[in-house]
């Protein structure tokens, strides 16, 4: 983790401590991508320095609904999870492996699901 | 390296029915290797080749592109899509037609494509999605990443039956199977013919190296596209790439790539519409 410029900080970075402005309100969260937005906004705010990391992992993604389209939805949904939890059994303890996985189970759902009604669903 | 790595790689660059790309394909190799090649130059040269330049046309104008209008020569494929794009899709085409369809027992011919194509298309969604200076190699790079495992698997069909009882046994990757058998793997192989047949530096060492990416010295984010796109064309289940599991991706990767969750879940969503869209390049190779 370092003390850094705003100037200097890049997309991808990711902030190693919270930012405070001068009341102490929270601007943003630890974790928090260094995106350009937040850059703006941090710039926008007065704020010099940040501590940035460049190694933490994602945070966690959200798993997409698993009942969306119906009872065929749903088993379509446990048979992708099922596949991805035999892909990933070596990787359980690896945080950014897990958030490759939730990202491919959300896509291949999704994807699925918009293809369920009239055509075949890719050969997988 | 141990004795056995020089006598399997003798064998391999001695073998008299090695794939052979044609003619034109290696004078083109030649000439992108000088400076004072032209776009020109290459455009001719692959217009002089009827069958090549039909099948590149064919792939220009595949559903993959969805260019809205017909394009009927090199010259204007090269006006719409650069260069390096059309020089690399003949590549491509020349190299899918190399090769023959490999019936050993236990291997999938056409999932090993089906998942090279994934790679290849992931690759070049990645590419662009960051911005990387090698957009126009990655593709390319994504498809021949395995080919070692085709020479492997033909040329040691012995050695190939040990990895995959390895694999179910000890549910291990192919990779860790074939350093057990042969103390290397196909990316070592795929490497030798990469150099065999003359492709350019960045090529070969994105095949050499795309299992060991954190040792790459040079043409590193090439190297870390390639590593990557194998990593999640598995994680989206496409094709077969050898094992059942998925080579973990390190975080210093990610981080060099500038990769974000949402810049994934994007890739991922283009990567599956575009796999979508590749029947005519996994047709090259279902004709055999
Ligand atoms: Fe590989
Ligand atoms: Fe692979």
């Amino acid at each position: 983790m370092r003390w850094i410029p705003v100037s200097q900080a890049a997309s991808g970075m990711v902030l190693g401590e919270p930012v405070l402005d001068s009341q102490g309100r929270i601007l943003a969260r630890k974790g928090e991508n260094l995106s350009e937005e937040l850059l703006g906004l941090l710039r926008a705010s007065g704020i010099g320095n940040v501590f940035a990391a460049e190694t933490a992992a994602p945070d966690e993604v959200p798993r997409a609904d698993q009942t969306a389209g119906g009872p065929a939805g749903a088993e379509m949904a446990a048979a992708v999870r099922k596949r991805l939890e035999v892909r990933f059994r070596r990787h359980q303890d690896n945080a950014l492996m897990q958030t490759i996985r939730n990202l491919a189970e959300n896509q291949l759902i999704q994807a699925r699901l918009s293809t369920q009604t009239n055509q075949p669903p890719p050969r997988v | 390296m141990t004795p056995d790595y020089q006598n399997y790689r003798a064998v391999v660059e001695n073998a008299k029915d090695l794939p052979k790309l044609s003619s034109v394909i290696t004078r083109l190799l030649e000439m992108i290797k000088s400076p004072t090649t032209s776009a020109a130059d290459v455009g001719q040269l692959i217009s002089q080749d009827v069958a090549l330049a039909s099948l590149t046309l064919k792939l220009v104008n595949s559903p993959f592109y969805g260019f809205s209008q017909k394009i009927y020569s090199i010259t204007h494929a090269i006006v719409i899509m650069g260069f390096s794009r059309v020089k690399n899709l003949a590549l491509a085409g020349s190299v899918l037609r190399s090769f023959k369809p490999t019936h050993t027992e236990g291997f999938d011919y056409y999932g090993f494509w089906e998942h090279s194509m994934a790679t290849a298309i992931t690759a070049d969604v990645l590419a662009q999605a960051i911005d990387s200076d090698y957009s126009d190699e990655a593709f390319i790079s994504g498809l021949l990443h395995d080919q070692g495992k085709l020479i492997f698997v033909r040329y040691f069909p012995d050695e190939f039956a040990k990895v995959r009882k390895l694999i179910d046994r000890q549910q291990i990757t192919m990779r860790e199977a074939e350093h057990q058998v042969l103390g290397f793997d196909h990316s070592h192989i795929g490497g030798w013919l990469a150099e065999k047949w003359n492709f350019p530096e960045h090529l070969c060492l994105g095949i050499r190296m795309h299992h060991a990416p954190l040792l790459a010295r040079q043409h590193r984010q090439l190297i870390w596209l390639v590593h990557a796109a194998d990593v999640f064309s598995r994680a989206l289940c496409i094709g077969d790439g050898g094992d059942p599991f998925i080579p973990e991706m390190p975080q210093y990767i990610w981080n060099q790539l500038r990769l974000t969750p949402e810049r994934v879940g994007n890739v991922f969503e283009n990567a599956l519409s575009g796999m979508a869209r590749a029947g005519d390049f996994l047709e090259l190779v279902r004709a055999g």
